[in-house]
């Protein structure tokens, strides 16, 4: 018997634990090194880059991927999937929460973009985890090909746009939001990952069979 | 239509036309002259004065725009613009100095209303004014005619600010009719001061040039007019204090300089026209050059120096472990019931107000998008001169916008190449405004007139008389004799007697903090100043804020130090 609709337990805990390491990392590798302006001028190339943000987006990315193929491999389907994938990656951003806080010394007077980044980084962790499970689930495509493909539709979501629409990626509008952006350029962020999670989530609960919730 | 309506019509356009015609013909009437320079002569690099008179000013005038184009296309290209009241002077004319980066494009001029409407302009052309250095400004008729490269002006060119002379390598006062009036000897005054260079020729010429701010440059007291064998009048008086006689004719002082300030005074003793050629050559082998004090060195180096706010590493580290450790005990190590998952919630709950609080308790914490250091060096002695700098450095992720408050137009140093940024800069009434491109540092340089609000006098050997009129405490003063330093206590802002211990050991000389940004600055001052000659006050103080304005939050660090000539009892 499986034992489904719990948030996390010791066979999922693995992606959340990735979500707080390495969010961890970043978070102590933004801090800048320098003590005086001097210092400032010639290191922290890391401490420039919103790498903290960075980190965060992929790997509420990764968890969506990780919590998705959880759910399949468990069974669940339908609305009742989708319910509490999304009750995970809330507990995902719930983990996140004491770095989320900290970050704030480091991006001071941009409470507003953090809000914006932290219903985005929402959003694609559950577009990651609905394609994630129907690449998974047991009655269709579940194949080693299905598992790389949605890696690299990971890696290629994340990476492709950076060359030519930069606001399309989660990184680059990780970037946008952080540095200030019209409501337009806003809107457009959230777009693809909103139309995208519009079109897979119906399809989930299709073909879940429309399980209760 | 009929032909009343026709009548009306012709009436009512003539009557338009009429007025558009005279407005425009009121508005072709405001011209004026421009003067760059002094006499028409510019040193790109510096300051230059620049003086306008008015024919037909409307009554709507305000203000006053000098736009400056500065680069070229590999080099790229910035525009000034400063934007100041217009402000008359008795004589009807305006007078204002402002910075000039480069001959090669014109001069744009505007007249503006208040509102901000162009009333009139005017394009100066730079070329031909360009000189590559400092030269001798010569005020009056003299008998033999200067160098080459000297400038001749009469007394009513002489500008009335102190910061317009800095394309002068000397200023030589001969004989003039009316003198001198009391704005330009003051302007003079604190130009030498400052580190400028006075040769005055006085002799039977004295009584024309004679004012109270001339008795005070002269190297000479209580002057008295007296005639040679051969039959020249010449001056004589008391010398003061560090007064050298450099030539004498017959035994009598012939020319005397003494210091005034970090300048120079040369005294004449015989007029402008009692001399030969050579003996104005003799005379212009002991005239130094006027040096500028210059802080923009000493700013950078302190802007390095200027300490950055970050959270603690290790508190991230802590906060990091405190995360993964909980997450493995609470569920990577136990089965799974619905009080880890409450307990979950709490410790990370926890971990999230710990780091709201550490913000709370540690508000220096929270990183900066910009740096600022300013510096002002302020030199007091019976008049007040005031030289600042404002280094900024942008720490931020995106273009920044900063504002300096400067009481006069700033001078920014440009890089070689304008490619990495925007290096505009835009001077409105006492602030000035420019944007800094993420990683990006600039430097402005300002020179202030300023009123001498600290003042020493020295009482024998054991007591100073400090009088203060600085609306704060100064924490940290010394008193220099002579290269020997003694230490004072905090310059409270009132009058105050304080003895003098001992001395500092030889060769120190420690202002604030060991190493710190006071010692630095005066070592700045000290390469124009001749703190080691005479009687000095220097006293200084440094504070910090953080600034928080259009989503920039600013660290900024003054550093102010004054510099007062000791009157000798």
């Amino acid at each position: 018997m499986t034992r489904s609709y719990v948030l996390i337990d010791r066979e999922s805990w693995r992606p959340s634990f990735n979500l707080v390491f390495f969010c961890g990392v970043a978070l102590v590798l933004s801090i800048p090194g320098a003590h005086v302006v001097r210092d400032l001028t010639s290191t922290s190339f890391l401490s420039r880059l919103p790498t903290f943000f960075y980190a965060y987006v992929l790997f509420m990315g990764l968890l969506g991927l990780g919590l998705g193929a959880t759910s399949a491999e468990r069974g669940e389907r339908g609305a009742r999937m989708l319910f509490w994938l999304a009750l995970r990656v809330l507990l995902g951003q719930l983990l996140c929460l004491p770095y989320l806080v900290f970050s704030r010394a480091l991006f001071p007077g941009r409470e507003g973009a953090f809000v914006l980044i932290f219903l985005f980084a929402t959003l694609v962790s559950l577009l990651c985890g609905v394609l994630s499970w129907l690449v998974e689930q047991p009655l269709r495509w579940r194949s080693s090909t299905g598992f790389v493909a949605k890696y690299v539709f990971f890696l290629g979501y994340n990476a492709i746009p950076l060359a030519g629409i930069p606001l399309f990626s989660p990184l680059g509008a990780v970037r946008f939001l952080l540095e200030g952006v019209t409501p337009l350029q806003a809107l457009l962020a959230f777009a693809v990952p909103a139309a995208l999670l519009a079109v897979l989530s119906p399809l989930a609960v299709r073909l879940g069979g429309g399980a209760r919730v | 239509m009929t032909r009343r309506r026709r009548r009306v019509l012709l009436a009512v356009s003539l009557a338009l036309a009429g007025l558009v015609g005279g407005y425009a013909a009121v508005r072709a009437a405001t011209t004026f002259e421009v003067v760059v320079g002094l006499g028409d002569h510019v040193v790109p690099g510096r300051l230059a004065p620049i003086r306008l008179t008015f024919t037909g000013l409307p009554g709507d005038a305000a203000r006053l725009r000098v736009l400056q184009d500065v680069g070229n296309a590999w080099r790229g290209e910035t525009t000034m613009s400063f934007e100041v009241p217009l402000v008359l002077s008795d004589a009807g004319d305006c007078e204002e100095v402002f910075p000039l980066y480069d001959v090669a494009f014109p001069l744009r001029i505007e007249l503006l209303s208040a509102n901000g409407r162009v009333l009139a302009q005017k394009e100066v052309e730079l070329r031909s004014k360009k000189e590559d250095e400092p030269f001798p400004v010569v005020v009056g008729a003299f008998s033999t005619p200067f160098a080459d490269q000297s400038v001749l002006l009469s007394p009513a060119e002489l500008p009335r600010d102190w910061s317009a002379y800095a394309a002068a390598e000397s200023v030589w006062i001969g004989r003039t009719r009316d003198g001198l009036d009391a704005d330009r000897w003051d302007a003079l005054a604190r130009w030498v001061l400052s580190g400028g260079t006075l040769v005055v020729f006085t002799g039977g010429d004295f009584f024309l040039l004679d004012a109270p701010r001339l008795r005070d440059l002269l190297p000479i007291a209580n002057p008295i007019l007296t005639e040679r064998e051969d039959g020249t009048r010449a001056l004589t008086g008391d010398l003061r204090g560090d007064a050298t006689v450099l030539l004498s004719k017959e035994g009598v002082p012939w020319l005397v300089a003494a210091r005034y300030g970090g300048g120079s005074v040369l005294f004449v003793s015989t007029d402008a026209f009692s001399l030969d050629r050579e003996e104005f050559a003799e005379i212009r082998g002991h005239v130094p050059p006027a040096r500028a004090l210059s802080l923009v060195e000493a700013t950078s180096d302190l802007l390095d120096r200027q300490p950055i706010d970050h959270p603690d590493a290790w508190v991230a580290v802590l906060l990091v472990g405190l995360a993964i450790i909980a997450l493995l005990s609470l569920v990577a190590r136990c089965e799974w019931r619905p009080s880890r998952g409450l307990a979950l919630l709490g410790v990370f709950g926890l971990l999230a107000l710990s780091s709201c609080l550490y913000m709370y308790a540690n508000p220096s914490r929270v990183v900066s998008d910009m740096y600022q250091t300013n510096t002002r060096v302020s030199v007091y002695g019976s008049l007040g001169v005031s030289v600042s700098c404002s280094a900024l450095f942008s720490s931020s992720r995106r273009p920044a916008e900063a504002e300096v408050r400067l009481d006069s137009a700033p001078f920014e140093l440009l890089p070689r190449s304008f490619e990495s940024g925007s290096y505009n800069l835009s001077y409105n009434e006492g602030t000035a405004r420019i944007e800094l491109a993420p990683g990006e540092r600039r430097l402005l340089a300002a020179q202030e007139t300023a009123p001498a609000r600290l003042q020493a006098r020295l009482n024998g050997d054991e007591e100073v008389r400090l009088t203060s009129r600085l609306p704060q405490r100064i924490p940290d003063a010394l008193l220099l004799i002579d290269g020997e330093a003694f230490l004072l206590p905090a310059i409270e802002p009132r009058e105050a007697t304080v003895y003098l211990g001992s001395p500092l050991p030889s060769g120190m000389i420690h202002l604030g903090a060991e190493g710190g940004p006071l010692e630095r600055l005066l070592a700045a001052g000290a390469r124009t100043l001749p703190l080691d000659r005479g009687a000095w006050l220097v006293a200084g103080e440094v504070t910090e804020m953080k600034r928080a304005g259009d989503g920039v939050r600013t660290k900024v660090r003054d550093v102010s130090l004054y510099v007062v000539e000791v009157v000798r009892d």
